[in-house]
């Protein structure tokens, strides 16, 4: 795990030229996140209720960063996070994504994973844990993978190789097991696990 | 086979998340509580509803409970969720997270299991009533509880497809 050093309540931000798409199909909780990221001085934010009007917005603008809940009726945040890596245009295709989610459970952050989300965030959602989030994708600035199966940041943060069953594609790949599941929902810790944390002190 | 790209990309987070300007951390955190602050009464609101109208719908004393949706459940169930921001230190979110797993359960069974409904709405009017009150051990005991019988019942919610 990479250390991108801790953050100091006195360290500062600059959101005001980020665009911010956040996606819901619920209005309270697209208007908690909008009032969140509001808060920390963003300018730039579009809400939408349904993937297809997230598909028209981010075929028209510049979106610098999204949120998205998971499950909706019909295309759901998957539909929309996977479009984006793979149909949307540059730079959009790029954007860092967040997921947020009530449903935890190891297959839920894993697809979120797979479809090119840089993490998953347990709801109920807190400004510390979403600013947290942002900072690391900032800094970090992970690279991105490009290939037939999969578009979106950089999975493979703790060097385990090619899942199991796949031959590996890179010249330092080696063969391992994972872990066994563990329970049905994923404490915010061990979603991290998967998306690659850097210890943050806020 | 093709081969993997991997390259670096220039966000525009990245290039100016750190640019002269802006706020502190604590600032930023600051204004962020007071913006939410104005939704505290509307979600407290939303959870007591919420939990009402599942009792309304899909309590012991609904008599059409086994002709309501599935997915309707679900959405209140993930209300409460969205909501329990505003009532912290109760794990009324946990107790509703784990009532969106079994309701997907039964949604993939097509089958309700009443016993386990019942009492996953049990725990959420404890919680909401008490679950400010009694120590985080009982209220873990609670969640435990209800993910036991969940497993024990229903299904193991992870074999279920994201």
């Amino acid at each position: 795990m990479s250390n991108l050093g801790a953050l100091i309540s006195g360290e500062r931000i600059n959101l005001e030229r980020i665009s911010f798409l956040l996606i819901d199909d619920n209005q309270q909780s697209l208007d908690i996140i909008g009032q969140v990221v509001s808060g920390f001085g963003v300018r730039g934010m579009h809400k939408c209720q349904s993937v297809r009007e997230a598909k028209d917005i981010a075929s028209r603008m510049d979106i610098d960063f999204v949120i998205t809940n998971v499950r909706f009726s019909g295309e759901d945040g998957f539909d929309f996070l996977r479009w984006l890596r793979h149909v949307a245009n540059e730079p959009n295709r790029y954007a860092p994504a967040v997921m947020v989610t009530g449903d935890t459970s190891a297959a839920v952050v894993q697809r979120a994973r797979d479809c090119g989300a840089h993490f998953v965030i347990a709801k109920p959602i807190t400004p510390k844990i979403l600013l947290q989030r942002i900072f690391w994708i900032a800094r970090e600035n992970r690279l991105f993978i490009d290939s037939e199966s999969y578009k979106g940041p950089d999975r493979r943060f703790k060097r385990l190789g090619p899942p199991p069953g796949v031959t590996g594609r890179r010249a330092d790949d080696r063969a391992t097991k994972l872990r066994d599941e563990g329970g049905p929902n994923l404490s915010q810790d061990e979603i991290n696990a998967f998306m690659k944390p850097a210890k943050v002190n806020l | 086979m093709s081969e993997a790209r991997k390259f670096k990309v220039e966000t525009r987070l990245s290039t100016h998340a750190f640019r002269p300007g802006g706020m502190t951390v604590a600032d930023a955190l600051r204004r962020a509580d007071a913006a939410l602050e104005t939704m505290r009464g509307p979600c407290l609101e939303t959870i007591d509803s919420a939990i009402a109208e599942i009792e309304r719908r899909y309590g012991a004393g609904a008599a059409g409970r086994a002709d309501e949706p599935f997915g309707d459940l679900y959405t209140l169930s993930s209300r409460i969720i969205d909501a329990s921001i505003f009532f912290t230190g109760a794990d009324l979110d946990k107790a509703a997270r784990a009532l969106c797993q079994l309701t997907a359960l039964c949604e993939a069974q097509r089958a309700w299991d009443w016993v386990a409904i019942d009492l996953h709405l049990d725990a959420l009017r404890m919680l909401r009533t008490v679950g400010q009150a009694i120590g985080e051990r009982e209220r873990l005991d609670v969640i435990k509880g209800l993910n036991q019988v969940t497993r024990k019942r229903v299904g193991d919610p992870d074999a279920l497809p994201a």
